[in-house]
């Protein structure tokens, strides 16, 4: 029994939302709070939870082995002099904090991943035995280095008197050899997400509704007099 | 003419047309199956063959990690590929480094108790459940698995555990599977699974992550990518076990075909508006 | 006498190239900030999306409806922190044209830890143009959750509901990159959109009426702000690109003569 209603609940959550695409209405305000709460909720008791974990369990089993541990807290609870009219700004100094850290540990690895990987990976023979392969070649080496200038914004070629140089030509071709490279790879992005985004849709329905053809059926008409209904009331209010 | 071109376009631009439009033709096959025949792409043949050529009874790592969203196009990867890992005795240990990975893991195993059956826990296979810390924890299950947690998902002891004693470590292991919705998780493995241990990677993605996964394919720290529901329904042919991705793959096919349609139309309709400078 | 071969003098596996990078970055950003401080200006090239944002503020008055932005969700301790400031960068322009074209900005987000600086940026915005009785914090800033679909549906539910004239979304997205832009397009919305994170790029290209490409946004953050360090580091930064188009090209003259610059990188 509770199953059922888990079940029905979930599955009337699910259309409540996707009647968004129909028009706003009062299901998916519901559905949204709910939503809403129900995230707040777990934010804040999975937050806890972690600070209980890692910081005031092991503060309080052994004090002097994790002495250390106070200096973050503290830092933590600079972000709630935000609700101070008086010293706001001090909040300032936790939000400096976190970014700091935030941007040192993208810093370690960024060289290596994202500079020498990628330089290697387009490291490739312009020409081989094979032309299908030295015209992709071509193609990846031709539109990562165009991508590339297309990136750069300080260094730019000068138009003098409003009279293009030939250098500036020439830049500015690259410019768009690399946005059009950008554009192709990202038709292939979207072609992707459309995919998934409809294996998101078909496997909602494949899980509520394939089972139980005659159910899921009678539920469709359900739903659906009831979100015109809503939609109605919406209109007129 | 009846119905001028504006018109016309206001019509196809409407969205509420697209959108009833996609949910009868995702819901038709699915009643009403077509079963339109699918060719099973190099990529899949590849992860197949490898898994294939594994010797029988090796270790593998699993990361089971992808959030509810992601079920309908991870699952069936996961489900094919594990029941082949299991026809060829090999043993499992498997591990999720996202807080809904386990959830996922267990809908996953009562929907499809087949796979498992005869399979002995602690022998055939552990789940390690979830572990915190996200890359640290990679890390951490790379280095020694008894040494980062101290019970199984389950609440056994990690010593009592026949499997964990074979192969507590990264270099034990065959070859790790990471099925995650999240691009993030891929770098945790190929920095610390595979840069420093050379455990070969196998990932299992979402559609969308692809092009994004491609670059680790290509710089040879994967050894293949299994990506969305498509290679979930090729890995289901070949091992012969039809499930939700197969199922799935006819109403993946009319509802691209919708689209595409409309992707034509609206092409058509934007370049005939313009040339007859009619404003839209 | 005998030399050790080289690989065992530099230890391939420390990363040191990696690290003489980092360092090599890490000083002419360095350099630049000085300079900057000193008077030298480094001239941006035009960025076409940033330009609209006015256009934008300036059309939402006009049809009397209110302009929305958001920074996304998430947490500012991790990898996409450049990111969220280039957001809060481009904040900071908005609030100031919002305060002078007296616009009623609503800034929705999922970012704990910049609840503080949006407050801040958007009541400086209001001040600094002389227009404090616009400033309303519970209106203006709404945090919503850090939770990524709860946050779109209730993002998307704002721009809806308050009839967003111009929607200008500028920060890391993931998925619920689309949902925001679909729910501006409901609605007629002006729409500029931008992010760093190059899966979701093709959706604000494809659905805003501007979109900042990439590290673009990098560019608006440091132009936005007007602060003259964060203006010097875009120079800093184009820096590290010619170094890695100049690596490009070194490799591949070196490939035909048989010396493979990746294994030398990868010390």
């Amino acid at each position: 029994m509770i199953e059922a209603i888990q079940i029905w609940l979930s599955a009337a959550l699910v259309i409540w939302i996707w009647s968004f695409v129909y028009k706003d209405n009062y299901l998916y305000r519901l559905a949204q709070h709910i939503f809403l709460g129900a995230a707040a909720g777990y934010s804040i008791g999975i937050s806890l939870d972690s600070l209980n974990k890692t910081a005031l369990v092991p503060l309080a089993k052994s004090p002097t082995t994790n002495m250390h541990l106070i200096i973050p807290i503290i830092i933590g609870l600079l972000f709630f002099f935000k609700y101070s009219r008086r010293y706001y700004w001090v909040a300032r100094y936790g939000v400096g904090i976190a970014l700091a850290v935030g941007t040192a540990l993208a810093f370690r690895t960024a060289p290596m991943a994202n500079i020498i990987r990628q330089v290697n990976a387009v490291l490739l023979p312009l020409w081989t035995p094979d032309p299908v392969k030295t015209l992709n070649n071509w193609i990846h080496v031709v539109i990562t280095l165009s991508a590339l200038v297309y990136f750069i914004f300080t260094v730019t070629p000068r138009v003098v008197e409003g009279r293009p140089t030939i250098t500036y030509r020439v830049y500015d071709a690259v410019l768009r050899i690399g946005i059009y490279g950008m554009m192709v790879a990202f038709g292939a992005t979207l072609a992707n997400t459309i995919m998934t985004r409809l294996a998101f849709f078909i496997s909602m329905n494949i899980q509520y509704l394939q089972p139980y053809p005659l159910e899921s059926l009678s539920a469709i008409i359900l739903v659906a007099i009831a979100i015109l209904f809503a939609m109605r009331r919406a209109r007129a209010g | 003419m009846g119905i001028s071109l504006k018109r016309l376009d206001t019509i196809i631009g409407t969205r509420q047309l697209l959108y009833t439009l996609l949910i009868i033709f995702t819901l038709i096959p699915m009643f009403f199956p077509l079963r339109l025949p699918i060719s099973i792409s190099a990529r899949t043949k590849k992860v197949y063959s490898y898994i294939d050529n594994l010797k029988p009874g090796s270790y593998i790592f699993i990361d089971f990690d992808y959030d509810p969203a992601g079920r309908g196009e991870i699952e069936p990867q996961a489900v094919a590929t594990m029941k082949h890992l299991f026809d060829k005795n090999c043993k499992l240990v498997i591990a999720s480094l996202g807080t809904t990975g386990p959830v996922m893991f267990e809908i996953m195993r009562k929907t499809n108790p087949d796979i498992f059956a005869g399979k002995e826990y602690g022998k055939d296979w552990v789940n390690i459940g979830y572990v915190a810390g996200g890359e640290s924890a990679a890390a951490g299950l790379a280095r020694s698995i008894s040494g980062t947690v101290a019970a199984d998902a389950y609440g056994n002891p990690i010593g009592n555990l026949p499997l964990i004693k074979e192969a507590d470590k990264a270099e034990q292991f065959a070859l790790a599977i990471v099925y995650t919705t999240g691009t993030d998780t891929l770098y945790y493995f190929v920095r610390q699974w595979f840069t420093p241990y050379k455990v070969p990677l196998i990932m299992g993605i979402l559609g969308v992550m692809g092009p994004a996964a491609e670059p680790f394919v290509a710089a040879g720290q994967a050894v293949e990518l299994l990506v969305g529901q498509v290679a979930g329904a090729e890995y289901e042919v070949l091992v012969g076990r039809p499930g939700i991705g197969l199922g799935a793959m006819d109403a993946q096919s009319t509802s691209h075909a919708i689209i595409l349609i409309f992707i034509i139309l609206g092409n058509i309709m934007f370049w005939s508006v313009r040339l007859r400078g009619e404003k839209r | 006498m005998n030399y050790l071969p080289v690989e065992q003098v530099i230890n391939p596996a420390a990363g040191t190239v990696s690290l003489a990078i980092l360092i090599f970055l890490s000083l002419s950003g360095y350099y630049y900030m000085k300079l900057a401080e000193k008077g030298r200006t480094f001239p941006v090239r035009k960025i076409r999306a940033f330009e609209a944002i006015e256009e934008a503020v300036a059309r939402s008055v006009e049809m009397g409806r209110p302009v929305h932005y958001t920074i996304g969700y998430g947490s500012i301790r991790t990898a996409h922190a450049p990111q969220y400031t280039a957001g809060l960068g481009v904040l900071t322009h908005v609030a100031r044209l919002a305060g002078k074209y007296g616009a009623r900005l609503i800034v929705t987000h999922g970012v704990p830890e910049a609840i503080a600086s949006i407050d801040e940026i958007v009541r400086d915005g209001y001040f600094s143009e002389g227009r404090p009785e616009l400033y309303n914090p519970v209106d203006n800033a709404r945090y919503l959750t850090d939770v990524q679909f709860a946050y779109a549906s209730s993002a998307q539910a704002v721009i809806i509901r308050e009839n967003a004239g111009a929607n200008i979304v500028i920060g890391p997205f993931w998925a619920e990159s689309l949902i925001l832009a679909e729910a501006g397009t409901m609605v007629g919305a002006f729409q500029i959109g931008g992010t760093a994170r190059d899966v979701q790029i093709p959706f604000f290209v494809l659905v805003c009426d501007y979109a900042f490409i990439g590290e673009e946004i990098f560019a608006a953050g440091a132009m936005a702000s007007g602060d003259i360090p964060t203006l010097a580091s875009i120079r800093g930064q184009d820096v590290g690109k010619l170094l890695s188009i100049i690596l490009i090209v070194l490799g591949l003259i070196l490939l035909p003569l048989g010396v493979k610059l990746a294994t030398y990188l990868m010390w």
